[in-house]
């Protein structure tokens, strides 16, 4: 019975350890930020709150300084780059945008087209680069200049890469990376955080975020919002919760996100390029991968091929983590989603098989 | 040619005291259960019964043999039921020699538990080695633990049966236990 | 220590009892109440664009109004959740958001660049995800 005792205190001194956390002097060090067109959460778990300050300001110069650059619409290299190419100018670009652009290629050939930055000229017809212009007349556009858009239908291989120039033989084609510049973003004030020894943080732009480390060892858990809660409070406001380990990101497309009404009408930016109208049949699409850039883009065209054509996309773009929520309110998830996602309502998900 | 085997007296014992478990198991099983993940688990009372009459060496051969026999007879061996109930069994059966030794100092033993004490211990104990099996191994969802605080309520009501069960038998059967 | 009938129950018995049901009430209030769900909500984060955050309490109800960019805010505080009431810019937004009631989460009239987030204890998410 000796041997009993002594492996009894054993026992009980690594209970007791293992309750110890590992670093009682890291706190979190959180900061709102008003950039890149939204509202971004950073936050740090340190022992050092001042050097994780500095790194937040450095953090918010870039955020600015890439929104400028990325804009379509602005005075920024993007901006210029879709001013020289309806004129047929060929422009030499940074490093920076050469990679978006780049990227953006292959992704949108993943998608079938159905992520397209190049349809920048559709989503000016639709008047989504107003929502921000407080004194914009919103009216719809006329269905004989969308049917001309899409009957061009320029597509990002229409864009021509020489060393660093860039043309284009198309003239109806403007870029727009509203559904790209947040993740790559993300994935670069990552590097930043990274760069300054900060292991553990999430950044959360507008609800897109992305998570590195861990909380003293214990996954980052996260909420998702029901995308119903802002027409019928009494639900619950959070539909799931997924706990998320280092070096992941979440992005959600939601129809609910950016849009204007016009007569009770309810018209959200996500445009489908096949028809050039707002992509029907879906409220919300969650991605989880690694890449925030490729969970960004597949995002929205996941959202777009609503709930027919999900699978097929999600395969294409190599995305194994899909949650849709369709417009009848059923829940769509892939077999490895529905591993990891904790669903808070009573609703049946529909589970698909492998992928 | 002749095979001979020597047995001692203990060795009936265990087999005779293995053979009610897996009995017991068995019946069990065959009974449907009003909700999924809860079975009276009679035949940890053999076990417990065995432990307290005659010591850890025996009960962890009963319960080992329990475990493993009953799940050949049902088809379960190596299976996740298998690994359940092996990991539930050996869960319970550290617990109860933890306690024991805790107050095996002579000036302690005198607070040692009773039965009921031990079978609480055991059914709560068995109830989480199984689940911390289930939740690592099978359903890594954090939403499974929900039913945890659910299924000790139920482990801990059980483990009183059980317990009044097992001292019946110690009281009848058990010559060497100390009352 | 006492007998009925023939059974034992003794102090220790009584002890493990105790010890195992508090484990189980411990564990039913943390898997099982609402706190875990939405946390416990303190404290309103007020805050216009990079300047200093204000904090209001949330067990008083009260309307606050802030000078954003394009001009004022109203902001309701009732029954320990929060809310925007009204905000000078079109699209509302942040009216349409509703209630907060989560701890963590956070909305904003971006126009307006005034952001408000709740603040607590036992917050039961690190960030909440899905558009504002």
């Amino acid at each position: 019975m000796q041997w009993y005792t002594i492996n009894t205190s054993i026992g009980l001194l690594l209970l007791l350890t293992a309750c110890q956390p590992e670093n009682s002097q890291e706190k979190i060090h959180h900061q709102q930020l008003f950039s890149f067109g939204t509202l971004i959460d950073v936050s740090i778990l340190t022992d050092k709150p001042q050097q994780a300050q500095q790194t937040i300001d450095q953090i918010s110069k870039t955020f600015d300084q890439l929104h400028n650059e990325w804009h379509p619409w602005q005075e920024g290299e993007l901006g210029q780059l879709n001013h020289n190419l309806a004129n047929h100018i060929s422009t030499p670009i940074s490093a920076s945008l050469h990679d978006l652009i780049q990227r953006s290629q292959r992704l949108s050939k993943q998608s079938k087209g159905l992520f397209n930055p190049a349809v920048g000229q559709l989503v000016k017809l639709w008047q989504f680069d107003q929502l921000d212009n407080e004194q914009h007349p919103f009216q719809l556009p006329n269905a004989d200049h969308i049917q001309q858009l899409v009957k061009k239908n320029p597509q990002m291989t229409d864009i021509l890469l020489n060393g660093s120039e860039i043309s284009s033989d198309q003239s109806d084609i403007s870029l727009d990376f509203g559904a790209f510049a947040k993740g790559l973003a993300i994935e670069k004030m990552m590097d930043i955080l990274q760069q300054h020894s900060f292991s553990n943080a999430i950044i959360n732009a507008g609800g897109d975020l992305k998570v590195i480390g861990s909380k003293q060892g214990k996954a980052w858990r996260i909420g998702v919002k029901n995308p119903a809660y802002t027409h019928n409070p009494k639900l619950n406001p959070i539909i799931a919760a997924i706990n998320l380990y280092d070096n992941e990101a979440l992005f959600t497309s939601g129809n609910y996100e950016r849009f204007f009404e016009l007569n009770g009408i309810h018209y959200h930016h996500i445009i489908d390029p096949r028809n050039g109208y707002p992509a029907r049949g879906t409220q919300s699409v969650t991605i989880l991968a690694h890449d925030a850039a490729l969970a960004d883009a597949a995002s929205t065209a996941i959202f777009i091929a609503g709930p027919q054509l999900w699978q097929e996309v999600a395969k294409k773009m190599g995305v194994k983590y899909v949650m849709l929520i369709a417009e009848d309110n059923s829940i769509y998830l892939s077999s490895a989603m529905a591993e990891r996602i904790e669903l808070l309502t009573d609703r049946k998900p529909i589970i698909l098989p492998k992928i | 040619m002749k095979l001979h085997f020597s047995t001692t007296h203990e060795d009936h014992r265990i087999a005779l005291l293995a053979a009610l478990a897996i009995s017991i198991y068995i019946i069990e099983s065959a009974f449907p259960s009003p909700l999924p993940g809860i079975k009276p688990g009679l035949a940890n009372v053999i076990t417990l019964f065995t432990f307290l009459c005659y010591g850890w060496k025996i009960a962890l051969q009963v319960s080992l043999l329990r475990v493993i026999i009953s799940s050949l007879l049902l088809g379960t061996f190596l299976s996740p039921t298998f690994l359940l109930s092996l990991s539930g069994s050996l869960l319970s059966l550290g617990i109860l020699m933890l306690v024991h030794s805790l107050f095996y100092p002579h000036y302690l033993r005198q607070y040692q538990p009773s039965a009921i004490g031990y079978a609480i211990l055991a059914s709560v104990s068995h109830i989480s080695g199984q689940f911390i099996v289930a939740w690592y191994f099978f359903i890594p969802h954090p939403e499974l633990f929900k039913l945890l605080p659910i299924l000790m309520t139920f482990a801990v009501i059980l483990g009183i049966v059980s317990g009044i069960i097992t001292q019946h038998l110690i009281n009848k059967l058990c010559s060497t236990h100390n009352k | 220590m006492f007998t009925i009938g023939n059974i034992l129950f003794k102090t220790t018995d009584f002890l493990i009892l105790l010890s195992v049901s508090s484990l189980i009430i411990w564990l039913y209030s943390i898997f099982w109440s609402t706190d875990t769900l939405y946390g416990q909500a303190e404290t309103l984060q007020v805050q216009y664009y990079n300047q200093v955050a204000i904090d209001y309490p949330l067990d008083t109800d009260r309307i606050i109004k802030v000078e954003g960019s394009l001009g004022s805010s109203i902001i309701e505080i009732k029954q320990g959740k929060a809310r925007f009431i009204h905000s000078s810019c079109r699209n509302q937004f942040c009216v349409f958001h509703g209630w907060l009631n989560i701890v963590g989460d956070s909305t904003a009239c971006l126009p307006n660049r005034v952001s408000i987030r709740l603040k607590g204890t036992l917050n039961p998410y690190d960030a909440i995800a899905g558009s504002q």
